[in-house]
């Protein structure tokens, strides 16, 4: 049977996300910043086509690009591959980038697979980390663990934002993963 | 029950989507789309302003950044990241200067440029 095409799609958040990038950035960042997040997107369909699992959609969204799955449920094994295939690519593209000259791009590459890589549950090693806590300690005392964890290193980088003065990026950023671990504890309790 | 029965009108009147009624459901549609083409107008606008005025909007991208306070310099941070991952710097003192880069602003971690060509290597990044 022939794969379906995933859908693509773009979220009034993700059109912002591209504006503010647009406003903001050079045009070296700003094509830095595309081919990162294109290697990074690439690993984790590399991992799922590999896996032979179907991705249903696509979408840009306030956070950047959002994968989809047409399966519903996936392995546990399955989904630590997929998780850290991205921030695998994302780090061979910055070495590549890196042994061509391209700097910026390797160190923006750099930079977001080491924030993919934070153990906070959307970004890639929150994902990676309830898999491997489901795994090992069981569906519900995995979930207990990643939870915790999640909510200690999104406040933590908010309050290193905060005391050590790092500006508005990292309390903003902080303060998002925690309040999207609360809302993915809240969907669960319900 | 008298008390909790909503006629159907009232639902529709109430509009929310959580109400479960159509109208409301087509007006939170109509709010994303609206919002859709909002954020996309504005992505355009600023695309053709960057290819038609790139000094001008250049411009008013510094005066903005400066009165938010903005004044990390990532795009230095991040040359510095790349040329230790080459090797060219030791890892130890990139992160340092990257952070310097990222803490401070666009003087902090001193000129890009100048750490390059002590090297004997040529950067046009500063």
């Amino acid at each position: 049977m022939r794969a379906r095409r995933p859908e693509l799609a773009v979220t009034p958040g993700g059109a912002l996300l591209v504006a503010a990038a647009l406003f903001f950035l050079d045009d070296e960042t700003l094509i830095s910043l595309v081919a990162a997040a294109f290697f990074h997107e690439a690993g984790h369909l590399f991992a799922l086509a590999v896996l032979g699992v179907g991705v249903a959609r696509v979408r840009l969204t306030l956070t950047g690009a959002e994968i989809v799955l047409a399966e519903e449920a996936v392995s546990y094994a399955d989904e630590i591959v997929c998780a850290l295939a991205g921030p695998a690519f994302g780090a061979a593209a910055a070495f590549l980038f890196s042994a061509f000259g391209f700097y910026t791009a390797a160190g923006v590459s750099a930079a977001l697979t080491v924030f993919n890589l934070l153990p906070v549950w959307p970004l890639d090693g929150g994902r990676a980390l309830l898999a491997l806590g489901r795994l090992a300690l069981g569906q519900e005392r995995g979930e207990k663990v990643c939870f915790f964890a999640s909510l200690a290193a999104a406040v933590s980088l908010a309050a290193a934002g905060l005391l050590l003065r790092w500006g508005a990026l990292p309390i903003i950023f902080g303060l998002w993963l925690a309040c999207r671990t609360c809302k993915n504890l809240a969907d669960d309790v319900k | 029950m008298a008390q909790t029965y909503r006629s159907y009108r009232g639902r529709g009147g109430r509009g929310g989507a959580a109400y479960g009624g159509r109208a409301g459901r087509e007006r939170k549609i109509r709010r994303i789309e609206l919002r859709l083409t909002f954020c996309l107008a504005l992505a355009a606008a600023f695309s053709i302003a960057r290819l038609l005025f790139p000094a001008f909007f250049g411009g008013i991208r510094d005066d903005i950044t400066q009165k938010l306070g903005m004044e990390a310099d990532f795009k230095s941070a991040a040359y510095v990241v790349g040329e230790a991952i080459r090797g060219e710097i030791a890892p130890g003192e990139a992160f340092s200067q990257a952070c310097s880069f990222i803490f401070e602003g666009e003087s902090g971690g001193g000129d890009v440029t100048e750490v390059f060509a002590e090297d004997g290597g040529e950067s046009t990044a500063a």
